[in-house]
Formats: C-alpha cells, sequence, structure tokens
C-alpha cells in the first residue's frame, strides 16, 4: 500500500474509531469508514435542519413579542436541551408580558373611571348649588354661589379632559381653552351682539399635566368671569381678548402666555391686587405662584393680565 | 456517592409533578419528577404538601428544578403568590439543565419572594446555605 493511501487509511480510522486492520483490509476498511463518515455527516445534516427550524420557531415568536402580540408558542420538544430552554424561556416572557399588558389596561380602565367620577361628583356639587343659589334672595350671596359653582365647573372640565384624553395623565391645554369659553358663553348668557370673545390661542397642542392645568384652569375662569362681571356694566359694547401661547422668555428658555384683556371700564384704580379682599384676585395671586408663574396687570386700557409660567416638556 | 437528599426520603408526599419529604437535617425538600410540566393543581397540591410536612414549624426548602420541562403561568403565580405562606424560611432552587436554569431565574427575576431565595447547581452548597435558616430540630 503506497504512504498516499496509508495516510488515507490511518485519517479513516481516526475519524471513525476503527482499530488498525491487515494491509489486505485497508482497501476494504477505507471504503466502510467513508461510509460510516458519510453516513455521521447527514446524520449532522438532518440535525442541523432540524435546529434550525427550532431557532426559525422561536425566532418567529420573538417577531410576534416585538409586534405586541402574545399568543403564538415556540414549540418546547422535551428534549431539555438549549432549544427547549430558549423556547420555555420566550413563552414564559410573552405570557409575562401579556398579563403585564391586561394589568396596564385595567390600570387605564380604572384611572379613567376615577376621572369621570371625579368630573361627576363634581358637576353634582356645582348643580347643586345651582339649586341652592335658587332661594338666595341676596345679591351678594348669590354671586358668591355662581362664582364658585365656575371655579368647580372648571376644575371639572379638566378631569373630563382627563378621561377623554389618550394619555390619562396630561390635556391639551389649547383644547380646555376652547371648551371653557363655550361654557363660559352659556354661563354669562353673553350678547354677542354686544360682548365678543376673540380667542387667539396656538394651534399647536399644548400639554398640561393636571398639577399645572387646575390652576390653570381656575386662574384662566377667574381672569374670563371677572371681565364678564365687571368690565361692560349697563350693557356697554365691548370685546374680550384671550390670547394662549409659548413666547421666548430668554434665548434658551420658552415660556407660556395666558393673557384676558378686555376693552372694559377697567379695574378701579385704588384696588391694588396684590392687597385685596377679593377671593377672585387673591386665587389669581396664589394660583400663579403654584405654577412658578408671574401675573402682571396692566390697566392702561381696560384690563389686561398677563400671566406668564415655564414650559414643562411632557 | 449517594445525594443528601437520597439518603432521608421518609415519609415522603408523591404528586403527579413532585416529591415532597422533610428531611432529618432540617430542611425540606420538594423534588420535581423527571419531564414534569408544572401546571396550577400540581403547585398547590405541593404548596399543601408543604405545609402537611412542616406542621407548625418553619423549614427552609430546597427545590430540585433539575427535571422539570415546563411550568405554566398559574402555576408560576401561585408559587409567587406572597400570602401563599407555606412555613418555608428560605428557598434554594436547584438547576442543571437548560430548562431548569431558565425557570429557576424566572422565579428569582420575576416573582419577588418574601423569603431568601437563591439558585444553585450542587446540592451540597445549597444544603449548606439553606442551614443558616435552619431551626434546631426538636
Amino acid at each position: 500500500m503506497s504512504d498516499k493511501l496509508n495516510d488515507i487509511y490511518n485519517a479513516v480510522c481516526r475519524l471513525t474509531g476503527n482499530k488498525p486492520v491487515t494491509d489486505a483490509d485497508k482497501k476494504e476498511a477505507i471504503i466502510k469508514g467513508l461510509e460510516k463518515i458519510e453516513k455521521k455527516l447527514n446524520q449532522v445534516k438532518r440535525e442541523e435542519k432540524k435546529n434550525s427550524k427550532r431557532i426559525h420557531d422561536i425566532l418567529n415568536v420573538v417577531v410576534s413579542l416585538a409586534n405586541l402580540r402574545y399568543d403564538d408558542k415556540a414549540n418546547v420538544s422535551g428534549k431539555r436541551d438549549d432549544f427547549d430552554a430558549l423556547a420555555l424561556g420566550i413563552n414564559m416572557l410573552g405570557e409575562e408580558l401579556q398579563a403585564s399588558t391586561v394589568s396596564l389596561n385595567e390600570k387605564e380602565i380604572l384611572l379613567k373611571e376615577i376621572h369621570h367620577r371625579v368630573k361627576n361628583n363634581l358637576q353634582v356639587i356645582s348643580s347643586l348649588l345651582n339649586l341652592q343659589s335658587e332661594k338666595i334672595m341676596q345679591p351678594g350671596l348669590f354671586e358668591i354661589f355662581m362664582e364658585s359653582k365656575n371655579r368647580i365647573r372648571a376644575m371639572a372640565l379638566v378631569h373630563e379632559k382627563l378621561y377623554q384624553s389618550q394619555n390619562l395623565s396630561r390635556i391639551d391645554f389649547t383644547d380646555y381653552i376652547s371648551s371653557f369659553l363655550t361654557y363660559m358663553n352659556e354661563c354669562y348668557n353673553l350678547n354677542p351682539e354686544k360682548i365678543t370673545i376673540h380667542l387667539d390661542a396656538d394651534k399647536r397642542p399644548h400639554y398640561f399635566k393636571i398639577d399645572t392645568a387646575i390652576p390653570c384652569g381656575l386662574i384662566l375662569n377667574e381672569l374670563v368671569s371677572n371681565s364678564c362681571k365687571y368690565a361692560f356694566p349697563e350693557d356697554r359694547i365691548g370685546n374680550i381678548y384671550l390670547y394662549f401661547g409659548v413666547e421666548k422668555y430668554s434665548e434658551n428658555v420658552d415660556q407660556f402666555i395666558l393673557q384676558v384683556s378686555d376693552d372694559g371700564i377697567g379695574i378701579p384704580a385704588e384696588i391694588d391686587i396684590k392687597k385685596t379682599d377679593s377671593l377672585g384676585l387673591q386665587l389669581l395671586e396664589m394660583l400663579g405662584c403654584q405654577i412658578g408663574g408671574n401675573l402682571v396687570l396692566d390697566r392702561t386700557n381696560g384690563t389686561k393680565f398677563t400671566l406668564s409660567f415655564p414650559v414643562e416638556k411632557y | 456517592m449517594t445525594k443528601i437528599s437520597d439518603t432521608i426520603k421518609n415519609n415522603s408526599v408523591e404528586s403527579r409533578a413532585f416529591t415532597t419529604w422533610l428531611g432529618d437535617n432540617g430542611i425540606c425538600y420538594t423534588e420535581v419528577k423527571l419531564n414534569a410540566s408544572v401546571e396550577l393543581a400540581d403547585a398547590c397540591g405541593n404548596t399543601e404538601a408543604i405545609k402537611k410536612i412542616s406542621g407548625d414549624r418553619i423549614y427552609p426548602l430546597l427545590v430540585n428544578l433539575k427535571g422539570i420541562n415546563s411550568i405554566t403561568k398559574e402555576a408560576r403565580d401561585h408559587f409567587a403568590m406572597r400570602e401563599r405562606t407555606p412555613a418555608i424560611s428560605a428557598i434554594a432552587l436547584l438547576i442543571k439543565s437548560p430548562s431548569s436554569r431558565i425557570i429557576g431565574n424566572f422565579f428569582l427575576g420575576l416573582n419577588k419572594s418574601a423569603v431568601p431565595v437563591q439558585l444553585f447547581t450542587n446540592e451540597e452548597k445549597a444544603i449548606s446555605w439553606l442551614k443558616r435558616f435552619a431551626l434546631p430540630l426538636k
């Protein structure tokens, strides 16, 4: 036997584990050994094919999870090998994710329900005040009831917007303003031929969390109510202007501007808004501070209140 | 070598998926049967078995997960319940196969137990750790 053939024979022996035989049988042994190797290779190929199918199966489930679909399950063969462990792990993760999603949805529904109930309860309080006010004979007391009713409605509107919003933790304040003005028109029964409300609000949505939305809603209520009640006595004709938008405070800092002005008779000069007995004006100071804002009164042409407060990114 | 757990399987409680018994070393043992797929009924049965074995005492628990094939979400949730309160002071999870490794880590990661839990691949080390939580035998 040539050296080359002998080398091949030795290599086959090493690969198959066959023991050396006589020279005469070596050729036969090489053929049998190669057949054995071929069989093994085919077996490995079959295994690879099976494993590749299992990997594909697991990958499909991962893709489903990435698409937030949790019903797909990877097949666990029962071999308790690495592929089974991967399949088991991915299945269990899917089940946990599904449970978390259900739990999150339940919480969201619950939160919506809470905002809805808060709004309903506030509306009930507002209606009760309304009913009770019908029996009041003293005009001053009636006013107080109405003011309280409007404040409650301003807060109820925030909760209404919250449960209607996609994100239950914030509302679009631009949208709030337009709903609020509809309510104010109904409430004060404003005659459009005499008093016109002009709204100039940024068209972009500006989202406020409840902590900002409630004080801003109350401030808006105080300012617009103030103009509606006092600016145009004795059927005077006039305008109420409402501006809401974002302006530059400094080069890198923006601020919200909420401005309510009217061309009415103006606040009497002797009233100092920082030292007043009026609950409405006291509230403006207090609520303005609560949101880190600055309230400025301009009396040059009617009344112009400008509230500026920092922009928070939500 | 004879394992410690093999020497003390007296008065064991057998169920479809578990064998549970109290060792004479003050440790409670529960072993998942080979290729068992643990379901809610198995998990509840296991809790009952541990309660029955423990009586009015609290024992550390060795859970041998080596043979486990799978476990359902309901069964996992049952084991994760804090109010389940079987008489356990600590849990050592014995793992070996890739599947048992995954399941063991699930218990560590997703289910925050009220008692200390640790994973082991070595039974002797697990027992030595559990003994720190064992009360002296009566």
